[in-house]
């Protein structure tokens, strides 16, 4: 948990367990991995149309909820036109093994 | 742990760490809040009834906490916690990456921080404060920040009342907050109860702390939510410091028992009454025009006067651009509006957590982690590290040595699966023969008598009785003997006498590494020798019967060793008397085989190679340390036992591999030491090899399985064909090396088409350009001509 | 602490994390702590797919959401860890091992 530690304060992407994506800049944590986010938004992809971020503010999200708390790259980041980038949308972790 | 921002590289009680851990020490910091149980305005403030006060902060997210609390040593204080992390050397380095960062993080502003004592804040509170009264003139957005900062600020129990908080704040002065209050948990709670997940009854009990070390404040709640068990009602008059926050801001100026606000301070609190209810009655995401608001949290109604989370560390910052509302015009307005909102998307939440914060999480986790028994809980990668370790063998710890001394562990190394027990016994048999030829040199006892019939050079010159040749009986013939086969419940039964002696051999390492005494008896009586269980066949000693389950095969080595001299005679010669019967020694056999082109099974082979490299590798190193007597005594057992059948023996590779090693190590003792043995031992021994000899002989071919035989008239080929077969012209040797004269020709004369195919495979070898393959076929056929003289090469056979 | 235990001594190694969510991510092990939360660095991941985790190098996953970890089999010493296993069994049978 404490290896949350070195993204304090760093723009990270946070998938959820029902599949969602957040990102916003870590602003603390405790020892079950609740997370405080902060100019947080939601970016949503979809196999055919353009990537929508949707801002959301600051954001507390329950540690049991989160999958990945993953370091943002922002000039990676900044380089790619999420426009033109589609996927699907996450699977939740509930589904059991088929 | 230089994970939990620990300096790793220090001894453990350093002046810098003694200094970190002090500035750490609750007691110091805590002030005595907590023994102020009185507060008169509780019931006022939550309602009478305190058994309604909840517990449903359920900070575990509904699981059960993942440390026991019992793994917690209740004694160890957490200062004492990180320095037991210094001696758990594979800890420490795990963490290497993040401890510079983290060191650097904490170590400094414990440092030049300090904590306000009471006194301290209620002096600041005397002196007249200019900026506070400003606050109402703030725009409501401005207001609803610094509302936030300050009731963070007093959750983060920092603060004794909302004034001195606010003048703080105003001040921009942030102190660090208190150990044992974690500053962000009224977020949590509201967050929680917006959500309406709350835990029923659910201490965060990874949180609770050894008695001597931090107190975690349980979140006040209020009396509308969920009723509490009775036991929080005691809890939360422990908590006082943490409760103060609230209560002051449903009435500030009274409140505050533990310190009574000063009458200088009067502008803040009514600043805050003035306001509150406006930030309170109207949800404030509607009540703030900013596009992305705040998420909010909680009704006012659920949570008292909450504000949304967050606050400022810089909130000064704002300063400079405060203006009256009233007098900008509306284009300005929205201007500032929209220049506000941004400066606070960017400040919001920042320095959400400041190192001691930090320091606070990784304290609790490390508290969770420390364990007064890490060879318990850590074992495997204690050991592991160790065993992996680059470092030379000087470096490794006692501990890790001894364990890798005992333990089969790097057996299993791929690079390492080397055959040594075979090898040992190729070495014993080699040396054996070049002894007897070089003794034979010096006195001219050399054999060259014609066992070929080539060479023919007179009669041996020790005249010994000749031997009946026994030439009847179809060489081919080998019983089998019937597989043991145990019921399901005894192969339960099994494994169980296996888990029994893993027990008492781990017991007895541990006690080992710290020098201890020991008593093998418990691992004796664990091996359960005298103990008998019958099976389908015949009826064994458990540990024979488990002796062929892989992980018995592992443990032989580290039972052996801990076993008294007659202990281990004892295990040893209830191996020989009955090697037939064990399982693994028995299904080497290839006449097990005759209806599958003899191919031993795969499972079978890998076990074989295991015994070999476990249990067979301890016997050969028993067997060439013991003295004439006793060897004599186990071949004895092998060849006269009643339990074993030698010549089946013989067909396998286990059994020709032991009966190899143990005749050799007779002869090798009776040529080096001659001088030591008494002619009864030699009578003895001579007795034996007859018993041995009589039990083989005319079925001497038979030792060569069908698939390694190079006997025209007996060859099968699988996918065995091409391995090893110099185990079995080892024990020709030592076999001739043993005997007489008459012994050797008998010898000769069966196996003569397997040296001749022998010959003839290394001549095809050689003219289709293997020369290293023809090589070793002679040298393994060699080994044996050489103990009569005799030197084979692709085409013919010489004399040495 | 048996898994804490062994999961530590695969630090700096590189492992395959299959999620519960399906997603597959391989990376260096870099941290790991007793709720078996990863920390994870130079992953990488099918990010085509899954286009979520573009532009992270290094990630946090938390333990109760992973379905497996795939380990080289070289890496562990099955002998070691069925010792450990033993050790653990019998404390929490009451016959602990006091020493090391």
């Amino acid at each position: 948990m404490s290896a949350l530690k070195s993204f304090l304060d760093e723009k990270v992407k946070v998938v959820t367990s029902d599949g969602r994506l957040f990102i916003g800049v870590l602003e603390g944590f405790d020892q079950s991995s609740n997370i405080v986010l902060s100019k947080s938004f939601e970016r949503i992809f979809s196999p055919t149309e353009p990537t929508k971020d949707l801002e959301l503010g600051s954001y507390l999200i329950r540690g049991e909820q989160i999958v990945i708390v993953g370091m943002l790259d922002d000039e990676e980041e900044s380089q790619t036109d999420y426009d033109k980038i589609h996927g699907f949308q996450l699977k939740d972790t509930k589904n059991a093994l088929r | 742990m230089s994970f939990f921002g620990f300096d790793p590289s220090g001894p453990p009680s350093s002046g810098e760490k003694d200094q970190k851990l002090d500035t750490l020490d609750f007691e110091e910091t805590y002030e005595g809040l907590g023994e102020q149980d009185e507060d008169a305005f509780n019931d006022e403030t939550f309602g009478a009834d305190v058994k309604e006060i909840g517990s449903n902060f359920d900070f575990t997210g509904g699981l059960k906490p993942a440390s026991k609390p019992q793994t917690v040593n209740p004694n160890l204080s957490y200062a004492k916690a990180a320095q037991v992390d210094q001696v758990i050397a594979p800890m420490a380095s795990l963490w290497n990456e993040e401890a510079k960062t983290a060191d650097s993080a904490s170590s400094q502003p414990a440092s030049e921080q300090r904590v306000l004592s009471l006194e301290e804040i209620e002096a600041k509170l005397r002196q007249p404060q200019q900026q506070v009264p400003q606050m109402p003139q703030m725009n409501p957005y401005m207001y609803q920040q610094q509302q936030q900062l300050l009731v963070a600020a007093m959750a983060s129990g920092q603060f004794p009342n909302p004034a001195a908080a606010a003048q703080a704040l105003a001040q921009g002065y942030f102190p660090p907050f208190q150990p044992g209050v974690m500053p962000f948990m009224p977020f949590q709670a509201q967050q929680m109860m917006q959500q309406g997940a709350l835990g029923q009854g659910q201490q965060p009990q990874q949180v609770q702390p050894p008695p001597a070390g931090l107190q975690v404040p349980q979140v006040p709640q209020v009396p509308q939510s969920a009723p509490a068990p009775v036991q929080q009602q005691q809890q939360q008059q422990q908590q006082q410091p943490a409760l103060q926050a609230p209560q002051a801001l449903q009435s500030p100026p009274v409140l505050n028992a533990a310190s009574p606000p000063p009458h200088s301070s009067q502008p803040v609190p009514q600043a805050v009454e003035q306001k509150v209810p406006a930030s309170a009655s109207a949800p404030s995401s509607s009540a703030t025009p900013a596009p992305q608001s705040v998420q909010q949290v909680g009704s006012s109604d659920a949570t008292g006067n909450f504000p949304p989370l967050g606050y400022d560390e810089k909130p000064r910052k704002q300063r400079p651009q405060r203006q009256n509302p009233e007098n900008l015009t509306q284009e300005e307005r929205e201007k500032l509006w929209r220049r506000q909102n941004k400066v606070s998307a960017i400040i919001r939440c920042s320095g959400f957590m400041n190192p001691r914060d930090k320091d606070f999480v990784t304290r609790v986790q490390l508290s969770q982690i420390v364990t007064d028994d890490p060879y318990n809980e850590d074992f495997y990668c204690q050991v592991y590290r160790v065993l992996n370790s680059s470092v030379g063998e000087d470096d490794m710890s006692s501990i890790a040595q001894k364990y890798l001394d005992q333990s089969g562990h790097r057996l299993g190394g791929r690079e390492k699966r080397a055959d040594v027990a075979l090898q040992r016994m190729q070495q014993q048999v080699s040396k054996a023969v070049t002894v007897a030829k070089e003794r034979g040199e010096r006195t001219g006892v050399l054999a060259k008598e014609g066992a070929l019939g080539k060479v023919s050079v007179g009669s041996g010159k020790q005249p010994r009785k000749q031997l009946v040749i026994n030439t009847t009986g179809s060489s081919d013939e080998v019983v089998v003997p019937k597989e043991n086969v145990y019921s399901k419940s005894s192969r339960a039964f099994q494994l169980s006498v296996i888990e029994d002696i893993y027990s008492q051999v781990l017991k007895l390492e541990s006690l080992e590494r710290e020098n201890q005494e020991r008593d093998s008896k418990d691992l004796w009586n664990a091996l359960r020798l005298n103990d008998t269980i019958e099976t389908s066949s015949t009826v064994v000693s458990p540990f024979i019967s488990v002796l062929s389950i892989d992980k018995a095969m592992k443990v032989f080595n580290r039972l052996f060793h801990f076993l008294n001299p007659e202990q281990k005679i004892k295990l040893m010669e209830a191996i020989f008397a009955n090697l037939h019967n064990i399982d693994v020694v028995m299904k080497g056999s290839y006449a097990n085989y005759v209806n599958e082109n003899y191919e031993i099974p795969k499972t079978e082979k890998s076990k074989i190679e295991l015994f070999q490299m476990t249990v067979m590798k301890t016997l050969v190193l028993f067997v060439s340390e013991s003295d004439f007597q006793q060897v004599l005594r186990f071949v004895a057992l092998i060849v006269k036992g009643g339990n074993n059948n030698v010549l089946f023996l013989s067909t396998t590779k286990i059994g020709l591999s032991l009966i190899t090693i143990l005749v050799s190590r007779l002869e090798l003792i009776k040529q080096e030491f001659s001088a030591g043995l008494s002619p009864q031992d030699l009578a003895q021994w001579q007795t034996i090899y007859d018993h041995l000899f009589q039990a083989l002989e005319g079925r001497l071919a038979t030792i060569f399985p069908p698939y390694l035989s190079n006997d025209d008239a007996r060859k099968v080929r699988n996918s065995e064909s091409k391995s090893d077969d110099s185990y079995i012209w080892q024990f020709l040797a030592s076999l001739s090396l043993a005997g007489l004269l008459s012994h050797q020709r008998i010898i000769v004369d069966e196996i003569r088409n397997e040296i001749f195919g022998s010959m003839g495979v290394s001549k095809a070898l050689k003219e289709s350009g293997d020369l290293q393959g023809a090589e070793k076929h002679l040298s393994n056929l060699n080994l044996f001509l050489n103990v009569m003289g005799l030197k084979a090469s692709e085409s013919d056979i010489t004399e040495l | 602490m048996l898994f804490f235990s062994f999961f530590k001594t695969l630090v700096d190694q590189e492992i395959t994390v299959e999620l519960k969510n399906d997603v597959e991510i391989k990376g260096t092990l870099k941290s790991i702590d007793q709720y078996l939360n990863l920390k994870l660095d130079n992953i990488s991941a099918n990010t085509t797919k899954y286009p979520h985790l573009i532009a992270v190098r290094n990630l946090f996953i938390r333990g109760s959401n992973i379905r497996y970890i795939h380990i080289n089999p070289s890496l562990v010493d099955t002998n070691l860890l069925q010792d450990a296993s033993r050790r653990e069994a019998m404390a929490s049978a009451g016959d602990k091992i006091g020493g090391k």
